[in-house]
């Protein structure tokens, strides 16, 4: 439901504040200004590196709108959205659960989540409130199941590539980016760079393309393919992808009794796209001539033939069924969600080629949509004008007097005056504003109070109770503040075994970052040469604080860079 | 009662389980450790496609079950080139890595640690 911009990460790689206007304008299709920008930078800077960077930057705004729908309208985007929505409906017993118990609560949930993991870590399972434990086991199943469902495959040699349903997903933002490119007149001009880019980029090719290889396979007929010259990139007609997956996105996941992954089987999105794909190979027209309305069409009868219900009626038949799961909750926003989706399957029912033909969802469904669109920052570097803006997550420390007489003479002498803090971590724009920018929108929620507090206490709640660190916030401070709004209700400690990953930058990343050529290492404290000192996530440093020292790092410290220096890398095993 | 971790790949760890509980050793359902499957991330610096790592824990009746159990691993490690974390639960330290040219004597120490 939200798409999440990191400003620091723009920053890090070495953008300015040209690049921050080029996204933050893109996010609300104010295509005028994007141009004018774009087109000014290129003269200005005649990179076609950095040309090439914001045409990315600026089209991956319409591949994560395309998320946001696909995500409202197959049965998988619901599905993963359940997972989470699960821990919404029962946060509250929950929370007053572990008020009242005397738990040293562990997070993740996950050592909950059976009998054999509460006996490895000295766990009483009657001191276990009956909330923890079903949440606690209702991760475990989801998240055993999202893995299965994207599995990486090994595919003849050609490389692992994940055909489930996040790769599928992809597939589809891909293909709406790649036409917007093309056809988008702001970058028209930088098509090409682009297409070079995706040729050249593994990478990409692997993530977003894997279907070319998988289609041919299972169709056994020749799938057309990108041309490369010099001069000339040409990506061929795939207006035939987004039925066909949606037909495999069509899961059937809360009906129970499907666990076997054969390639027939409903409940996994790879094995109805192999079922589907094997039907196309006695599809008498070629794929890449019809339309894609007649494909979708073609789709939904296999759907039937072989699962006894078309695509829509899939769609159909999960929604009811999620809305019989919400209906005892009476939770706004999942209501507000069931609503959404009511409206975007009513979409899909009355004028099905809006949404599953690329050409015809720029022009006529990409208008509707409006996600919440987040700005992050974990630097907090975000300079906030609260009429224009409003804070998501923010931190304020009062500005508190110095105690010490010799430490305020000090400061007093040095003018280090001590001054308030308050950090902005996240913001939105302000809902008068986007409600301007996007007049034709259909498809979007009020960002009023219930979904500000889902989106600032209760997800991120959520997200380290299922995940732990592992969570791959791009905002640390979001699941910081998971933390402190636990230790509210209960003691807790963070499971080791869920430890972050990707927690140290490197000594050349920090060397980009940092003009200085000394800082202060945040664990001895001492001057060091910046090219000696990793940067360290501030929840995995608070974790070796808390091994080490006994003591909570964020009482007296800021949320900037916290590096530490190779010998106490060393002495301290920060690997 | 001994209790550790076992972290590897999922193919591995999906074999271990299969082994089955009896009365010297249970195993708990696996979880997988990569935030799959939750949050789609955008096409700059797009993530390559990860192995699935799994954990699960197994709780052992006597020191002589968790060698015979580590064995199993050690045997079945010695065709390929991942390796095997055995954790404690609660540290969440690593106490031995087996792979193909861990030894006998290795595991045992580890274990009387």
């Amino acid at each position: 439901m939200t798409v999440w911009v990191d400003l620091g990460m723009l920053r890090r790689l070495g953008h300015d504040d040209v690049t921050i206007q080029i996204v933050t304008s893109s996010a609300y299709g104010d295509h005028k200004t994007v141009q004018g920008l774009m087109a000014l930078d290129f003269v200005k800077t005649f990179s076609s590196d950095k040309a090439e960077f914001h045409v990315n930057l600026v089209s991956s705004m319409i591949h994560e709108k395309r998320h946001f729908l696909d995500s409202l309208i197959t049965n998988y985007g619901a599905f993963k959205f359940r997972t989470f929505a699960v821990y919404y409906a029962n946060s509250n017993a929950l929370l007053s659960d572990l008020k009242k118990s005397n738990l040293n609560l562990r997070i993740p949930f996950d050592a909950y989540s059976d009998r054999v993991k509460m006996l490895a870590n000295n766990i009483d399972e009657r001191s276990v409130p009956r909330s923890l434990s079903v949440l606690a086991k209702h991760f475990q199943e989801r998240s055993y199941m999202l893995g299965l469902e994207n599995q990486p495959l090994d595919f003849e040699n050609l490389g692992s590539f994940n055909v489930g349903g996040d790769g599928q997903l992809e597939a589809i933002g891909m293909l709406c980016q790649l036409k917007y490119i093309f056809n988008a007149g702001e970058l028209q001009p930088f098509g090409q760079l682009y297409g070079k880019h995706i040729i050249n980029d593994e990478r990409l090719l692997q993530k977003y393309f894997w279907w070319m290889p998988f289609f041919e396979k299972f169709t056994q007929k020749k799938m057309p393919k990108f041309m490369l010259s010099d001069t000339l990139f040409v990506a061929p007609k795939m207006q035939y992808l987004i039925p066909i997956l949606y037909g495999a996105l069509a899961i059937r996941v809360e009906e129970g009794n499907e666990t076997n992954y054969g390639v027939r089987n409903p409940s996994f999105s790879a094995a109805r796209l192999v079922a589907i794909l094997e039907e196309f190979k006695n599809y008498k027209f070629h794929i890449a001539d019809v339309a894609a309305i007649e494909i979708w069409q073609y789709v939904n009868s296999i759907s039937s033939k072989i699962w006894g219900r078309s695509v829509i009626d899939e769609f159909i038949a999960d929604h009811e069924k999620m809305k019989m799961i919400f209906k005892d909750v009476q939770h706004p926003c999942l209501d507000d969600y069931c609503a959404l989706r009511e409206k975007a399957l009513y979409m899909l029912e009355t004028n099905p080629a809006a949404i599953v033909d690329v050409e015809l969802f720029e022009s006529e469904m990409l208008p509707k949509i409006d996600p919440i669109i987040i700005f992050c920052d974990s630097n907090a570097n975000q300079q906030i004008n609260t009429e224009q803006a409003s804070p998501i997550f923010e931190y304020k420390k009062p500005n508190e007097p110095e105690k010490s007489l010799l430490k305020r003479i000090v400061k007093k002498l040095t003018k280090k005056y001590t001054k308030n803090i308050h950090y902005v971590f996240a913001s939105t724009v302000n809902e008068q504003i986007r409600r301007g920018f996007l007049q034709k929108a259909e498809l979007f929620v009020d960002l009023n109070d219930n979904w500000k507090k889902l989106i600032a206490e209760v997800a991120p709640m959520a997200k380290l109770a299922f995940w732990g660190l592992k969570y791959p916030s791009p905002l640390l401070f979001e699941l910081r503040k998971a933390e402190l709004n636990f230790s509210y209700y209960s003691n807790y400690e963070l499971d080791p075994n869920f430890s972050p990953q990707d927690h140290i930058l490197s000594a050349k990343d920090l060397a980009d970052l940092i003009v200085e050529a000394h800082l202060e290492c945040n664990l001895c404290r001492e001057q060091k040469p910046v090219d000696s000192l990793f940067i360290v996530s501030p929840l995995y440093l608070q974790i070796v604080w808390q091994q080490h020292f006994q003591k909570n790092i964020y009482e007296n410290q800021d949320w900037g860079h916290n590096v530490v220096c190779n010998a106490c890398r060393d002495r301290y095993q920060i690997f | 009662m001994v209790a550790f971790v076992l972290q590897g790949n999922e193919n591995l760890i999906e074999e271990i389980v299969a082994l089955q509980s009896n009365e010297n050793v249970e195993f708990s359902e696996p979880t997988r450790t990569n935030a799959i499957g939750l949050s789609l991330d955008s096409p700059i610096n797009p993530d390559q496609v990860k192995e699935t790592i799994l954990l699960v824990t197994a709780i052992f009746q006597s020191a002589k079950a968790v060698f015979e159990l580590l064995k199993v691993i050690q045997e079945k490690q010695k065709s390929r080139t991942q390796q095997v974390l055995v954790k404690d639960p609660i540290s969440g330290k690593t106490v031995i890595k087996i792979d193909k040219d861990t030894t006998d004597e290795q595991i045992l120490s580890a274990i009387e640690k």
